[in-house]
């Protein structure tokens, strides 16, 4: 293993249940488990921004999405919202 | 043991977006670009787009929203008359740009305003950090970005950046976020330099550099969150959900193809860097079609029903990702062409790009939130 490497990504692992699902040694979902509280008050404030943000754009008339995040995360991924 | 992910599993019946590449010149030739051919000016046919537009009208007909991304090249370097020529036969769709902005100026900014068309333009920061951004020359672009940049804001034209990353690290965000904020994009989206096309740059970094660098862009946006920054906010959502317990919610159910119509016609799906290679050992051009003589619709249906060659080998990986990897349900699995240009295959799994711009990125988010 690299020095650097993360812990959580070399090697073979177990089939991940991932964050939020249960599963055995599932590093991420322990890793947000870890962080639960200062990660709560992180996404009430996205949450509101983006709340502000769409609100904002609804009242200059312009095209209010709902569909914030359905499209995939890339690196092509530019479409405004 | 959990079941697996189940999210991204086959391939949507109708894509939320196409690339189209209505030239391959640049006038620009930036040290990390991917792209080949781009100094040669090989310019898409209407007859091409035409084709395009025959599959994707009907497809805009189906969903709330559909964008076609003119990219490049510089799509710009095609010119106003032709790039309005291909735009032509496109009925109910967003048009998008991706330019260097070196070319804009107030006629083009006339041209965005009288089509409708969204801005993104790629630019890495100030001047010493936008300088592998020059020109044959090798004269540095900054200043021609700038000029771009200043006729949007004449014309009132909102506009995105995405900006690329070479030396991640944590001291190098906040002055990267301040710059953006001041220079008056609505949308930053950040990417750690890839490995890729005809771009043989090293990209690999220590991993404490990469999560220091996302943890401090984490900061400043929460600080000062006035532009939309896909990295960050894309890793909150899927934060939300996990901490709900609902991780595995956030993946959309099938993958997008993400279509790529090359110059030529040429359609390449999932990684729109596969387009325009003419002879990769074991796999040729990667093309899976031409619009020519296959509708578009077609080469999607018959990829989504059979996958065969290159897409059979990528989406073994993606199950192989899903069955390994505790991030799938935030990535949906390695891209295609980093698993190519980094490791030479499609159904290999763990790339640079997943450790920089995924795993490294929820880590560095997750830094944030527990202070380190």
């Amino acid at each position: 293993m690299r020095k650097d490497a993360e812990p959580s990504v070399t090697g073979p692992r177990p089939a991940s249940a991932g964050a939020g699902r249960e599963g055995p040694a599932d590093p991420l979902a322990e890793r947000v488990r870890a962080a639960a509280g200062g990660l709560g008050r992180m996404v009430s404030r996205a949450e509101a921004v983006q709340r502000e943000r769409a609100d904002a754009a609804g009242r200059r008339g312009a095209p209010r999405w709902t569909d914030v995040f359905t499209t995939q995360f890339t690196e092509f991924s530019n479409r405004p919202r | 043991m959990a079941a697996p992910w189940t999210g991204m599993r086959g391939v949507v019946d109708v894509p939320s977006y196409v690339l189209m590449q209505p030239t391959t010149l640049c006038n620009l030739d930036c040290a990390y670009c991917y792209l080949p051919h781009r100094a040669s000016d090989r310019r898409m046919p209407v007859a091409v787009a035409e084709a395009v537009a025959d599959t994707v009208n009907r497809w805009a007909e189906q969903v709330e929203r559909f964008s076609v991304v003119w990219h490049g090249g510089e799509p710009l370097a095609a010119g106003p008359e032709h790039l309005a020529a291909l735009m032509a036969p496109f009925r109910g769709v967003e048009h998008h740009v991706q330019t260097n902005a070196t070319l804009v100026d107030d006629a083009w900014c006339e041209f965005f305003a009288q089509h409708k068309i969204e801005v993104g333009l790629s630019l890495d920061g100030p001047p010493d950090r936008t300088a592998l951004r020059v020109d044959r020359a090798g004269r540095p672009a900054y200043h021609r970005i700038l000029r771009g940049v200043q006729a949007l804001r004449r014309h009132g034209i909102r506009f995105a950046v995405i900006c690329v990353v070479s030396d991640p690290r944590p001291d190098l965000a906040t002055e990267l976020y301040q710059y953006f904020t001041e220079l008056g994009c609505y949308w930053l989206g950040v990417n750690i330099e890839e490995r890729e096309g005809v771009n043989i740059r090293d990209n690999t970094h220590a991993a404490e550099a990469v999560r220091g660098f996302w943890a401090e862009l984490t900061g400043a946006w929460l600080a000062d969150p006035r532009i939309e920054l896909r990295e960050v906010e894309w890793s909150l959502h899927y934060l939300a959900a996990a901490l709900r317990g609902e991780a595995d919610t956030v993946l959309p159910r099938r993958r997008d193809p993400v279509p790529t119509i090359a110059h030529d016609g040429r359609v390449v799906l999932f990684s729109p860097e596969l387009a325009g290679f003419a002879d990769a050992p074991g796999y040729g051009d990667f093309a899976l079609g031409n619009v020519l003589t296959t509708g578009l619709a077609g080469i999607v249906a018959a990829v989504a029903r059979q996958p065969a060659g290159w897409v059979a080998e990528y989406f073994d990986g993606v199950e192989r990702c899903r069955a390994s990897c505790p991030y799938f349900g935030f990535c949906g699995g390695a891209h295609a062409s980093n698993r190519y240009f980094e490791l030479g295959r499609f159904d290999a799994t763990e790339t640079e790009h997943c450790r920089n711009t995924k795993i490294r990125l929820l880590e560095g988010v997750l830094d944030h939130a527990q202070g380190r």
